[in-house]
């Protein structure tokens, strides 16, 4: 029932073999293939090793956020390299405390 | 347009199987026979929070393209940040349950999965459908699709027990 991995090759060879499609379907396949890539990992992993490969990946989440917050709303940073420019009317942060 | 049209429904597709596949696999532990409870619900915090790492580094390329603007990448961002705050909330409580949780548990667990629902439901009514440009809230709407995938997983682990 390895199906997961069927669908992560053939969303390789769609990126390939799909370029008339666009850079735009390339990126999104790119984004499914790295979740489904993702999913499979969990197989070989104990619950308490995925519980801890998931605080990490949201804490390493949550500083991109803030940093694009802090770029679009004019406070510093300035990575993330969208070129935007901030100062869009900051309504508040969505509360980044987390725990 | 509509080839595009038919690879996003196909990514919707996909992502929404591998999703669900948390179920297929059960609770069982690698190299063990033992079950645990709280794998499945363990199994879909871990692919929401990739779930979101993915959607920021679209919605930033979004960004760079012009597709969206600026006030939608900031409404974008800060409804992420909502969601990302939610599943980090659920993964420390899993962390810290080693069994099956008792009623108060279980109530916690409902209340954390509500949570999760409202910031994704957010997300999706005022931030991915009040995108103007129709191609950028289409591959949004993909990466949505997966996380609802997850989060039906989630629901069906905080209303069986206790």
């Amino acid at each position: 029932m390895d199906f997961v991995l069927l669908i992560s090759q053939l969303l390789t060879v769609l990126k390939t073999v799909a370029p008339g499609a666009g850079g735009e379907a390339t990126l999104l396949a790119t984004a499914v293939a790295n979740i489904i890539a993702y999913i499979q990992q969990q197989k070989g992993l104990t619950t308490e090793q995925i519980l801890q490969r998931a605080g990490a990946q949201l804490d390493a989440n949550e500083i991109e956020l803030l940093k694009d917050l802090a770029r679009l709303q004019g406070t510093g940073g300035g990575t993330g390299g969208t070129g935007s420019s901030g100062g869009s009317g900051g309504s508040g942060g969505s509360g980044g405390g987390g725990q | 347009m509509r080839n595009r049209k038919i690879t996003t429904v196909g990514l919707v597709l996909v992502l929404s199987l591998a999703s669900m596949s948390f179920k297929c696999n059960s609770n069982t532990e690698p190299n063990s026979n033992t079950t645990n409870p709280l794998r499945s619900a363990a199994r879909a915090a871990d692919a929401i929070a990739k779930s979101i790492s993915e959607m920021n580094t679209v919605k930033r390329d979004l960004a760079h393209q012009g597709k969206i603007t600026a006030a939608e990448e900031l409404k974008l961002t800060q409804q992420l940040l909502r969601l990302n705050t939610a599943d980090k909330t659920l993964v420390n409580r899993l962390k810290s349950m080693n069994s099956t949780p008792d009623a108060a548990g279980q109530t916690q667990l409902l209340s954390m999965f509500n949570e999760l629902t409202a910031a994704l439901d957010d997300l999706n009514s005022t931030g991915v459908l009040s995108v103007g440009n129709e191609d950028a809230r289409n591959r949004l709407t993909v990466i949505i699709t997966a996380i609802r995938s997850s989060l039906v997983i989630i629901q069906s682990f905080a209303s069986s027990h206790g």
